[in-house]
């Protein structure tokens, strides 16, 4: 099976708000969940993908169709995805989950360094308001955690 | 576009609000994102909740984490270690590749009084000092007790990216067992540190006509870190037999789950090489190859045990000989040469200190350390080097640091000279590696 775009067939990608997508083969290859189905052939019909919006499936193939380009240089790309991750918690938030669904390697890192960047040196408080996390610590526990790594603190 | 990417981003806040009680990020993405932070924002964030401090904390994430800052931008480093007379402290500098101060990390101390007293004590005398190679960021120093009783002595690990450190607990209290030293290597996967002790004990033997005499007994023990253990466990020294006033510094190295080091047959007097399989706690013996010089240092290059020769006055300056263990099994030795272009360096008789993490480049120290402080890096296929100079130490009477760098506090500049004699320059790799269970 040749993927070269020139020869590239389209695929339907049915988003879980019902939005249709229709993306050329060598473009959607890059989400291995859906190269697998292509080389199983089931690929035919439109491709339900029940755990991302249409939003965020236009944006994962954005960043797909620029990566599948051949003729883009690295430096290039990295500076395109510098731009491509410039987007608010919540954007991210659903990139990082539809990556990790439609197994993207190349996006997921990208979308976990940023992730990574952005919480780098916070402070644990601010870190469970971004990640939604109750402390389950006693406020005794939590003093020793802290007074054990109080250099980190610094 | 740019209206696109803004209506976007109105939609995302939205989705937002709406989904916010159910952001949950899956622990395998977690795990990813985690695992491109360094240990200090890690340490912070073990008191996130406790499902963090568990994912933080597991053996596998460890790895992981050990793993990717090998490649990660300040994930690498070099340790400068200094140990000052007065104070009797250890201490230990970051420094990046360009030999500037690691602005993420700061110096770590090692005082060698009672951590529980707070007050230097002369209880256990200290006659002598030492520490280990310097692996995966972790470093066991050992304070030398009684000579003549290695019961006293105490061994204590320290991880300098998570600035933990654990005294272990004494080893069985033998009388009059002298130790030859300490060793500490990990096995391949870097899940357990060991730190082997080797010691000899005068034992009373009776002989075939009723008269006693003394002999000497080896006894080997092993304490391991992370498994869990509590206590110093004693191995069979199998034909290993070694005199008694053997040095106390011991010149190892941890490669690929073996510790090797030199030391001298108790038979003929050679000098070969010990190993130390970490993972099965086997001691063995490798002969050094013909022609090596016996003032031998084991180092790592390329991943594999080299021999340098210490004795730099009798080689041509720029001209380092190495001999590299290519086969274990078949114990095939090879000879490579590092040529170190005269117009590239100011160090006058460098000595190869090993590969380092990363860029794979070798590092090389001037053999006796002056000011101001310079190291060279030496790429092997390339054949370039290129020489690093840390800025002028400071001169201020209470303290001593390098411009810029953490000062050391206490020590005086008086001191400093005979600090440089004790000054060491290793390869650091961040390691989150959590030193009690």
């Amino acid at each position: 099976m040749s993927l070269s775009p020139s020869t590239s067939k389209m695929l339907s990608l049915k988003s879980s708000d019902g939005k249709v997508l229709e993306v050329e083969e060598h473009v959607a290859v890059l989400c291995e969940t859906i190269k697998s189905l292509v080389e199983d052939g089931c690929a035919d019909s439109p491709i339900p993908l029940a755990n991302v919006d249409g939003a965020t499936l236009g944006n994962v193939m954005e960043w797909c169709k620029k990566h599948a380009d051949q003729k883009a240089s690295a430096d290039d790309l990295e500076d395109w995805d510098a731009e491509f991750v410039e987007r608010d918690q919540g954007e991210l938030y659903h990139l990082i989950m539809a990556a990790n669904y439609l197994n993207i390697k190349g996006l997921l890192d990208l979308i976990c360094q940023k992730v990574a960047d952005m919480i780098k040196g916070k402070h644990p408080e601010k870190i469970r308001e971004i990640f939604n996390i109750e402390n389950d610590f006693t406020p005794e526990q939590q003093e020793q955690i802290r007074k054990d790594n109080s250099w980190a603190f610094e | 576009m740019k209206r696109g990417r803004k209506k976007a981003l109105g939609e995302g806040i939205a989705m937002k609000r709406r989904k916010a009680t159910e952001i949950q990020i899956p622990p395998d993405v977690l795990r990813d994102v985690l695992a491109k932070l360094p240990a200090k924002s890690l340490m912070r964030f073990k008191c996130v909740s406790k499902f963090w401090c568990a994912l933080i904390r597991d053996p596998c994430f460890v790895e992981l984490h050990r793993t990717r800052s090998k490649t990660r931008p300040g994930g690498t480093s070099l340790i400068i270690s200094l140990t000052t007379d007065t104070v009797c402290e250890k201490y230990f500098f970051f420094a990046n590749h360009e030999g500037e101060p690691a602005s993420h990390q700061r110096a770590v101390a090692i005082p060698t009084y009672d951590e529980a007293s707070h007050q230097r004590t002369r209880a256990t005398p200290v006659f002598c000092w030492g520490v280990s190679q310097v692996l995966n960021g972790l470093v066991c120093v050992i304070k030398f007790g009684h000579v003549q009783h290695s019961a006293t002595d105490r061994v204590s690990v320290c991880n300098l990216s998570t600035h933990e450190i654990t005294t272990l607990p004494a080893s069985s209290p033998k009388r009059s067992s002298y130790v030859s030293g300490y060793l500490f290597g990990c096995d391949p996967l870097a899940k357990y540190y060991k730190v082997l002790k080797l010691c000899t004990t005068a034992k009373l033997i009776c002989g075939r006509h009723k008269n006693y005499h003394r002999e000497n007994v080896t006894r080997c023990e092993v304490f391991t870190l992370g498994g869990g253990t509590t206590s110093w466990k004693t191995i069979d020294p199998l034909l290993y037999q070694f005199h008694y006033h053997c040095s106390f510094w011991i010149r190892s190295v941890c490669i690929n789950g073996t510790i090797y080091w030199i030391r001298k047959s108790n038979f003929n007097g050679k000098i070969a090489i010990g190993t130390f399989d970490v993972m099965e706690e086997k001691i063995g013996v490798i002969s050094l190859p013909e022609n090596a010089s016996p003032q031998s240092s084991p180092i790592q290059v390329g991943g594999r045990l080299a021999l340098v020769d210490r004795e730099v006055w009798t080689r041509p300056y720029h001209n380092i000989k190495l001999w590299i263990l290519e086969d274990y099994d078949n114990q095939i030795w090879t000879q490579e040469t590092i040529v170190i272009p005269r117009h590239e360096t100011t160090l006058g008789r460098p000595l190869p200190i090993g590969t380092i993490c990363g860029s794979g480049e070798i590092l090389l120290v001037e053999s006796k350390f002056s000011l101001p402080l310079r190291w060279l890096y030496y790429h092997q296929e390339r054949r370039e080097a290129r020489e690093i100079e840390v800025p002028l130490l400071s001169v201020s009477e209470n303290e001593v640091g390098f411009q810029n760098w953490p000062r050391l506090s206490r020590a005086t500049h008086k001191n400093l000279k005979r600090n440089l004699r004790r000054l060491w320059i290793t390869d650091h790799v961040e390691n989150i590696f959590p030193l009690s269970s």
